[in-house]
């Protein structure tokens, strides 16, 4: 599994509508938040080049599922 | 012959079939299964029925020698013999056994041969394998692998994705209103169509006043004027949605550890 990527082989054929991290950043408000605001900015400003920051509660499990992912 | 008897052996003949499609069309799909009358799920079940029967007749015929047909369709008629219903519950323990792993055998081939299909993309390749349920296909960006899509991902694919952005609009009251938003969920409806989608930070904007012109002939772009709609998510049916626009986001990251949305291509 990676987090950047839906899951999908023989046992996940359901796609899910988010990668893992986009639903990490999700489940926080503020993060959310930020995500859509940037596409919307984005979008206004016809540039991909609209960052945006993640909190650090996020960034912090965010880490520990790549963590986790990665000695899978 | 005894019409309940034949009722309640017709439908455990259909079993096999039932099951094979509830399976086949389980999970995402499992609105197709639903059919509008009797004999629809007669007939989707009838197939699959006859070819289960058909391979575990032969499996048990030549393997074990244990099928009796003419036993089968003596206890069917007016008077069945009393030697039938012997044999029957003498053998009980067979029949139970021939029946429970015929019905296991089409629930497992219905749940893998959809996992088969799923994964190995042929639903998006052919045609004839699709599933009925559109909507999955579009929202989940499964479309963009279909042969006729006119829009190919030459850098990306389907599964880099990462969400998917909506706009949506809808009228209220003779006035044009965009919703955008996030999408996290949808609900299939039984027709095959959607039933609503379900949005995270949402916003909406009147179409009406994207764009002004003052008393001196000035324009004005308010596009950018949103009016944010608090809560955790928002439910739009879709009965009242004019039209849908799809966006397809993967996440990239720079050298300071910030995101920015791109468009897959």
């Amino acid at each position: 599994m990676k987090l950047n990527k839906r899951t999908f082989n023989f046992l996940h054929t359901d796609i899910s509508l988010t990668s893992r991290r986009v639903s990490i950043i999700l489940s926080n408000i503020t993060d959310s938040s930020a995500l859509a605001d940037s596409v919307r900015k984005s979008r206004h400003e016809s540039s991909e080049d609209v960052p945006f920051s993640i909190s650090e509660k996020t960034r912090i499990i965010l880490a520990k599922e790549k963590k986790s992912v990665l000695s899978h | 012959m005894n019409i309940a008897l034949s009722s309640l052996i017709l439908f455990f003949l259909l079993i096999p079939g039932i099951l094979f499609r509830r399976l086949y069309f389980s999970e995402e799909f499992s609105k197709q299964y639903i059919k509008e009358s009797f004999f629809a799920i007669f007939f989707s079940s009838f197939i699959p029925s006859v070819f289960f029967h058909s391979l575990w007749f032969f499996i048990f015929s030549f393997k074990f020698n244990l099928i009796r047909l003419d036993i089968f369709f003596n206890i069917l008629s007016q008077n069945p013999s009393i030697n039938s219903i012997e044999n029957i519950s003498n053998s009980f323990d067979w029949i139970i056994w021939y029946n429970s792993s015929l019905f296991l055998i089409a629930a497992l081939s219905g749940f893998l041969l959809k996992k088969v299909i799923r994964n190995l993309k042929a639903d998006r390749k052919y045609k004839f394998l699709r599933y009925k349920n559109t909507w999955h296909y579009i929202l989940t960006g499964e479309s963009f692998d279909f042969p006729r899509a006119n829009v190919n991902l030459s850098d990306d694919n389907v599964e880099d994705i990462e969400f998917v952005f909506v706009d949506a609009l809808i009228v209220v009251n003779d006035s044009s209103y965009l919703y955008d938003g996030i999408l996290v969920d949808y609900e299939l409806s039984n027709d095959d169509g959607l039933e609503f989608i379900t949005i995270k930070n949402a916003k909406r904007r009147k179409i009406d006043a994207d764009c002004s012109i003052d008393e001196d002939g000035n324009k004005s772009d308010n596009s950018k004027s949103y009016y944010p709609i608090s809560g955790h998510m928002l439910v739009l049916k879709y009965s009242e949605i004019k039209n849908l626009n799809f966006s397809f986001y993967k996440l990239q990251t720079n050298d300071v550890n910030e995101y920015f949305p791109t468009l897959i291509s």
